[in-house]
């Protein structure tokens, strides 16, 4: 049964990869309901199909069988170019290797989702420039990636993935590549951000810390998802 | 495409400025060849039509002869048809101290000229030049103030040039200022006199090299009642049409430079096409990250259409400037060898147009869009994420590369080999053919490759090599596109020296059949587009006389008419005829065509056979001779490198008869056995020489002057191909700099654990070596293949010229030499830029 505040509907998804002439099943019929304003950690092994379920909820990969519905968008049911468009509007997106452009600056990359959209107005510019206050790093709006520390990377593409208001991010290892004190101050600035505008996300790592920080845990073994107690 | 991706286009190509420079630099070279090279031909084209214009000026129709010219006496005849004729006579002169192409004298009626040449406009006439002066002194003549100022002579001035051997002093009667740049440059190549002076000068006195006439287009009256007046011998003919036959003969000349300077593009292009790949291949995660947040494929690849039409713009507006340039020096090698080869050309400035400029641009622009369709297609099938993780580890799939690269090889070798059978006397073809076999054996590189990789994978102990050679074959899509370049410009001098080898080995052996006198004796410096002066009949009875000639052989050259269009006309006696060998078909045995000849049949050069479609000997063509046209057998069809044109030979004695014309242009002299050593006794030259200028040379010095006349006309040909070996040197390099880069973790590694900085260089080196190597197998059957194509191919195609391959064996090996030579000269830099870091610094620079 969906219920009504049900960002994030995947329902019996399944999904194999071609090895040589075998096929290797990575999910099995995996159901996961996410609330709006929910934040949910993917945990697991190395391999054990984290990635491969965000690929799949983002529209990067295609299923094999089952749905997925991001709000009353059927998403496996949309054509290559239309997954690529919905993405654009309706996600975001944050990478453990933070995946900045070099040659842009901060605030470039930041602007880079409204441009994409064509919403570069005033309002847009004002809440950009707001989310970068909040990250603490508005005073590096005109560096550049390089001269960045690792969490002020981090938190640059954590601004650039919200400041088109999307309403689901999907973070893959967003601190895997942090030190663990950075790591839990970009997580928590994260974790507000994103409940602060009502948004959801879904977060995989390997951590303990970070998935302890989510509202919710599940864990992928032997192609199945579990919920974990926190 | 909004501003912020429109500035991601521009930042992207800013923050990668060695790529940029690499990028624009590899289209900018091909440009300013293919803008060089036009420049210099139209400047001569320029200069030739403007000389051509210039002589013929307004007038609708010229009346000609047969090689004699016309008398005076049709002028008057057709004066009482039309006021609207002027007589004209053309002369080459050499004016001493300016170099051995002459200028030409115009003689020409001023009273008569007005309606014709824009320069003798009668009221400008009066303004400008003085008629009593021209009419009433010795010799002379007028100049334009630009002439004037390049001789270095004014108005009363006198100038000493040679004509038709004899030195001559001219008198300036006046200089004009051509009213305009137009008459200006018409008259930059152009001495004017009076017909009476041409004549007295060219030692013609009774007869006219042709009459303009002046009549309208739809006057068929007019021109039927010239047409009646007219003696056998003599014609009418349209202006128009004599300028573009001597423009078609420059055709393929232009064809070939064209087709050269595309080559050293496609060379150019393929480094684009590496350096895009290159690119890339590190902007992966870029592309991913910009197809994780919703760009679509189509905008990625438009984003590096964008990016390739930028640099393709800004490669071809430097390469416009280039070209420019180059043009400049270009030209007067373009010129002297048109001057050797076609016509005389005087070319003082490259003139550049619009059309020059859009064809550099337009080549450019393309030719990047060209090479990074593939790359962007690459691009465009990045699946989001793709890139995203801490190394993309790149495992080509080189066996599929392999298959398909072979399959593209074989479908492009039979398109070539199909265009080569369907299109048999298209050069063109030939020309997009050769470019197929280049194409399909640049395909062949990565089998090649694995070829290599196995071989030395079954030899033990090379363990840096063969580390160096597995690399190589894993990263096939970056490797294989620099080798291919390497090897397209290593075949290119394998093949442009062989078919330079050949020309020169089969013009040796035919000038051994041909030149059978001592000595040759004629007037100097003549020119390849008109009848030669002729020699003095004093200069003849003194040879006859002499006690130290054995015997003489007599040449006459002119121009003559037929029914296939103008032509050279050479009569000759039967000695260098004699070897079988000079015949390319005949319908006798070849030792009894001269008695054919003899009997009234004539023979055609190779060259003449291929430029009017004659396919065998026994077919008959008309000339128009002074006792009306007369059709004649051809007898045989013989080698000949004289003339790319091709020549009508006749025998002497027929020529005589049929033309009444007992002078002759040239004479060898065979000397008596005891004078051979010292060819010919100084007292005899000297004797000689004060009877008219002339040209005295041995045998070996005509063979040296045609030897020289034959590097200039390779000189280009040469000059472009060492610049295709460069541009892939410069290939080689940025790929193996890139491939350092990519690398540069690894290389950090194996540093931490314990390799010296000399074994980091030695595997640079490797790599470089393999590449090479590799491209220099490939390179030597296309080499061969490409002197075959051009050799018994292209060159026939474009001037009827069959030729005796041959290729010297020690090219390959100065290949092979070259190849190493490169693969160490590129490996330095990379090298050395790897061994400035220290190896923590470079395990994390990939982070």
């Amino acid at each position: 049964m969906i219920s009504i505040d049900d960002l994030v509907v995947i329902n019996n998804v399944s999904k194999s990869y071609a090895e040589g002439d075998q096929n290797r099943l990575v999910l099995k019929l995996i159901n996961l309901n996410i609330k709006n304003n929910e934040i949910v950690a993917l945990t697991g092994n190395s391999g054990s199909g984290k990635s491969t379920l965000l690929n799949l909820v983002s529209g990067i990969d295609a299923l094999d069988e089952g749905s997925i519905k991001i709000g009353n968008q059927e998403i496996t049911s949309l054509s290559e170019t239309e997954r690529t468009m919905f993405r654009r509007k309706h996600l975001g997106f944050v990478f453990q290797f933070f995946n900045l452009v070099p040659y842009l600056s901060v605030w470039d990359n930041v602007l880079l989702p409204l441009a994409m959209n064509h919403i570069k107005n005033a309002a847009n510019l004002e809440r950009a420039d707001s989310l970068l206050s909040t990250l603490g790093i508005r005073q590096r709006k005109f560096s550049y990636p390089y001269q960045l520390s690792g969490g002020e990377q981090q938190r640059v593409a954590i601004a650039r993935a919200l400041v088109h208001d999307p309403d689901l991010l999907l973070a893959d290892e967003p601190t895997g590549n942090l030190d663990g004190k950075t790591a839990n101050v970009v997580m928590d600035t994260f974790r507000q951000l994103i409940l602060a505008r009502g948004k959801s996300a879904i977060v995989v790592t390997h951590s303990r810390e970070i998935a302890s920080k989510c509202d919710r845990i599940f864990s992928i073994r032997d192609n199945s998802l579990f919920e974990q107690t926190q | 495409m909004n501003s912020l991706l429109g500035r991601l286009c521009f930042k992207s190509l800013r923050y990668q400025p060695k790529l940029l420079i690499l990028l624009m630099t590899s289209i900018a070279i091909g440009v300013s060849l293919i803008v060089g090279m036009d420049i210099a031909i139209q400047s001569s084209n320029l200069a030739f039509e403007r000389t051509t214009s210039s002589l013929t000026g307004k007038a609708t129709h010229q009346i000609i002869g047969s090689g004699q010219g016309v008398s005076d006496q049709v002028y008057f005849e057709i004066r009482k048809i039309t006021q609207n004729i002027a007589p004209v006579m053309k002369e080459d002169v050499y004016v001493v101290g300016f170099g051995k192409i002459p200028f030409k004298l115009l003689g020409v009626d001023p009273f008569a000229e007005a309606p014709f040449r824009d320069y003798f406009d009668s009221q400008y006439a009066k303004e400008s030049i003085s008629i009593e002066a021209l009419l009433t002194r010795k010799n002379a003549v007028v100049l334009s103030n630009t002439l004037a100022n390049r001789f270095g002579v004014r108005q009363g001035s006198s100038l000493s040039v040679v004509v038709g051997g004899r030195p001559f002093q001219l008198f300036v009667a006046s200089t004009i200022e051509p009213r305009d740049k137009i008459n200006d440059r018409f008259l930059q190549d152009v001495i004017v006199a009076d017909i009476s002076v041409a004549k007295e000068l060219s030692n013609r006195f009774d007869t006219l090299d042709q009459i303009d006439v002046l009549v309208d287009r739809d006057d068929q009256e007019t021109l039927d009642k010239i047409q009646n007046v007219l003696p056998k011998g003599v014609q009418v003919v349209l202006s128009a049409n004599r300028t573009r036959t001597i423009r078609e003969m420059t055709k393929a000349f232009e064809t070939n430079l064209f087709a050269l300077s595309l080559l050293a593009l496609l060379v150019g292009l393929f480094l684009v096409w590496s350096a895009m790949s290159f690119s890339v291949i590190r902007r992966k995660s870029e592309f991913s990250l910009l197809r994780c947040m919703g760009l679509t494929s189509k905008q990625i690849f438009l984003m590096i259409a964008f990016q390739a039409l930028l640099v393709g713009l800004g490669g071809a507006l430097v390469g416009v400037l280039f070209g420019a340039f180059m043009g400049k020096f270009l030209v007067l090698s373009v010129s002297q060898t048109m001057s050797d080869l076609f016509f005389v050309t005087h070319v003082r400035q490259a003139s550049w147009t619009f059309a020059t400029v859009l064809k550099g641009i337009t080549f450019g622009v393309l030719g990047s869009l060209l090479a990074m369709l593939l790359p962007a297609l690459e691009v465009a099938r990045i699946r989001p994420r793709e890139g995203l993780s801490l190394k993309t580890i790149e495992v080509t799939q080189y066996g599929r590369i392999i298959s398909k690269c072979l399959l593209v090889s074989v479908f492009v070798l039979l398109l070539s080999a199909g265009l080569l059978i369907g299109q048999p006397k298209s050069l063109m073809a030939s020309l997009v053919a050769a470019l197929g076999v280049i194409l399909a054996f640049s395909a062949i590189i990565p089998l090649a490759a694995w070829i290599v990789v196995r071989m030395l994978s079954c030899i033990k102990k090379l363990t840096v090599l063969e580390f160096a050679a597995w690399r190589l074959l894993h990263a096939l899509p970056r490797t294989a596109i620099p080798m291919a370049a390497l090897m397209v410009s290593l075949a290119t001098v394998i093949g442009i020296t062989g078919m330079v080898e050949s020309f020169r080995e089969t013009v040796v052996s035919w000038l051994d059949q041909r030149l059978v006198g001592d000595v040759y004796i004629t007037v100097p410096n003549q020119g390849p587009s008109r009848a030669p002066a002729v020699l003095d009949e004093k200069v003849i009875a003194f040879l006859k006389s002499s006690s130290e000639v054995s015997r003489l052989e007599y040449l006459r050259s002119i121009s003559v008419e037929t029914n296939l269009g103008p032509s050279q006309l050479v009569a000759f006696e039967n000695n260098s005829f004699k070897n079988p060998k000079a015949f390319l078909q005949s319908i006798v045995p070849p030792k009894e065509v001269w008695k054919k000849v003899l009997g009234g049949d004539i023979m055609i050069s190779e060259p003449l056979a291929f430029r009017w479609g004659i396919k065998k000997a026994g077919e008959a063509i008309d000339l128009l001779t002074p006792k009306g046209w007369r059709s004649f057998k051809i007898a045989a069809i013989y080698y000949d490198y004289a003339s790319s044109q091709g020549v009508i030979g006749m025998s002497l004695s027929n020529y005589q008869e049929l033309f009444s014309d007992m002078r002759v242009n040239a004479v060898a002299a065979i000397l008596k056995n005891s004078t051979r050593s010292s060819d010919i006794s100084t007292n005899s030259l000297e004797r000689l020489k004060s009877i008219q200028v002339l040209d005295i040379k041995p045998n070996r010095d005509i063979r040296s002057e045609v030897m020289e006349i034959f590097s200039r006309t390779f000189s280009i040909t040469q000059s472009l191909k060492w610049l295709a070996v460069f541009v892939a040197f410069v290939g080689i390099m940025s790929s193996l700099l890139s491939q350092t880069i990519e690398n540069i973790r690894e290389y950090g590694l194996l540093r931490a654990i314990g390799f010296r900085r000399g074994e980091i260089s030695l595997q640079i080196f490797c790599e470089s070596l393999l590449m090479s190597l590799i491209a220099w197998v490939v390179s030597v059957p296309l080499g061969v293949m490409l002197t075959y194509i051009m050799v018994y191919i292209i060159n026939y195609r474009a001037f009827g010229w069959t030729l005796q391959m041959h290729l010297d064996k020690t090219l390959f090996l100065h290949t092979l030499l070259l190849t190493i030579l490169a693969a160490t000269l590129s490996s330095i830099y990379p090298s050395w830029k790897t061994l400035q870091l220290r190896p923590m610094e470079m395990l994390k620079l990939d982070q």
